[in-house]
């Protein structure tokens, strides 16, 4: 370890953080990475404050979880740079859950409950249908087509079960923690707004403000747990049981709320389950193998239709269209070699 | 080293020049990558991957601007590291898997509690905004293009505000270590 004996050069300091913060851009012009050599090989006081700034930034980075957690909830507030959407008056909020209390059960929600007592709703969209649903702790919930969810609200926490497809939830403050289980991944809210889409055992998470906590169902500790925070998303691949993090724009994982479907790297069989959520024609793939491919792109869910017909551009595919269906058949060699040169 | 010397070089001399370029360099590629990487074990070890990978080039490649060219290797296999990286940090099966990240040394460990403090105590002398984007590049990890969307700043900015946290921070841990 060096014993810096020197006094502190304050101009010398602020010149290698900045190095260091350019550094960290992988997209630096090779010239100033140059500049950047030169400066640091001119002067071995240079090259001494750069090794000291890194070594800073690698001793913080090597924060333990809890203490990151702790800093992040200190220092970055969550944001309420809500899109701005309208309030509307509470009255509206009670008629709209009045239209969308039509399921079974879901009366109980308007009845004084006792607070000791378990509540619980569960509420479908139809296929290329969305639903908007009112809680009747303010918070919302937007269903997706051929989605369900079946609200728990008890009195330590609020349950809510997304049994298939895709919904976003945006959340109101409460002390009880808002809690959606998702097949293998149970996310916890710690104030915010989220969606999530859950393809059988395949889930992803993108936060689009504020902060979730999403960990394995099957994790008894913290283990495996990550927090995230907007513009990010997990997904848990039910192959490799790993949980992917990637760092995204909020509008597209929403953008299913405006009739668009966004994918990346997701693997056919997974696009095509959530197409059909909003198909006429149920698309389906005639050799399994297919649903290996990875697709990434968008999906207008009002022109499904000519989305499967532009397939075969980009996949080793062939569509076969039945009245009641769109079929993937793996284009065979013959079929091929038929196509004009 | 003169570009048309590097040019010009033939036959055996690939080797020659791979290591005279890391002769005059390593210190500067290690920095780099330890900047890139955050880790001063993980870029040691692509640095002997850079000099590997530079070694294997057939005699036929030229390298007419070698320092470039070696930064240009670096930086492309410290990007395979950072998605290697993600992939291990991300499989929930292994808690453990993110042991290289998240063990600190054993006297880090010890003081572990003061040093954090102290961290607090610099950050808490900064405007928020600026203990805010350093908070969320180093701590939470996320990318400057994200935290200037989040704050709505230019990334320059946040590249300001990083900086100049990162400075501050240095100069309290220098006046805690070496009282004057």
């Amino acid at each position: 370890m060096t014993t810096t004996t020197s006094p502190f050069d304050r101009p010398l300091e602020h010149t290698a953080a900045d190095w260091w913060t350019r550094l960290r851009d992988p997209s630096l012009p090779d010239a100033e990475l140059l500049a950047w050599s030169e400066w640091l090989e001119a002067d071995p006081r240079h090259a001494d404050a750069f090794e000291q700034a890194s070594a800073l930034a690698e001793s913080i980075a090597a924060m333990g979880g809890a203490e990151r957690r702790a800093f992040v909830d200190r220092y970055v507030p969550a944001t309420a740079t809500a899109p701005a959407r309208a309030r509307r008056p509470r009255f509206a909020l009670a008629l709209a859950a009045g239209v969308a209390l039509a399921v079974v059960g879901a009366g109980a929600f308007l009845a004084l409950k006792p607070r000791t007592q378990d509540v619980s709703a569960s509420y479908a969209s139809e296929r290329a249908g969305h639903r908007d649903i009112a809680l009747p702790d303010g918070s919302s919930i937007e269903l997706g087509g051929a989605s369900s969810v079946t609200a728990r609200y008890g009195r330590d926490e609020r349950m809510v079960d997304l049994d298939a497809g895709e919904a976003f939830f945006r959340v109101a403050h409460a002390e009880r923690p808002f809690i959606v289980n998702a097949g293998p991944l149970r996310i916890r809210d710690l104030g915010t707004a989220f969606n999530v889409r859950r393809t059988g055992e395949r889930v992803t998470v993108t936060v689009t403000e504020g902060r979730v906590r999403v960990s394995p169902m099957a994790a008894q500790s913290d283990a495996g747990t990550v927090e995230l925070g907007a513009g990010r998303e997990v997904s848990f691949d039910p192959e490799t049981q790993a949980m992917r993090i990637l760092d995204v724009d909020p509008a597209n994982a929403v953008a299913w709320r405006g009739h668009r479907l966004e994918f990346v790297n997701e693997p056919l069989a997974s696009v095509v389950e959530n197409v059909n959520r909003y198909s006429k024609r149920p698309v389906r793939l005639a050799d399994p193998t297919l649903g290996k491919l990875t697709f990434t792109g968008t999906v207008e869910v009002d022109t499904i239709d000519s989305w499967v017909a532009a397939l075969p551009r980009v996949f080793p595919v062939r569509v076969a269209t039945y009245p009641d269906r769109l079929e993937l058949a793996r284009q065979t060699t013959m079929a091929r070699s038929a196509q004009p040169r | 080293m003169d570009p048309s010397e590097a040019a010009a070089s033939s036959g055996g001399n690939r080797a020659r020049q791979v290591v005279d370029l890391f002769r005059e360099h390593n210190a500067a590629l290690v920095a780099f990558l330890r900047a890139r990487l955050n880790s001063l074990a993980d870029a040691q070890e692509v640095a002997q991957e850079v000099y590997l990978k530079l070694l294997s080039l057939s005699d036929e490649t030229v390298i007419d601007a070698p320092r470039a060219f070696l930064f240009r290797a670096a930086s492309n296999l410290a990007v395979d590291r950072i998605r290697m990286r993600n992939v291990r940090a991300t499989a929930p099966v292994d808690p453990d898997a993110d042991d290289w990240h998240v063990t600190p040394v054993p006297e880090q460990h010890a003081s572990a509690h003061e040093q954090w403090r102290d961290l607090r105590v610099a950050l808490d002398e900064l405007p928020p905004k600026t203990s805010r984007a350093f908070v969320m590049h180093m701590i939470d990890g996320r990318d400057f293009a994200t935290i200037a969307r989040e704050m709505n700043l230019s990334e320059r900015m946040v590249r300001y505000h990083v900086g100049n946290a990162l400075a501050h921070c240095r100069e309290r841990r220098d006046s805690a270590e070496n009282p004057r």
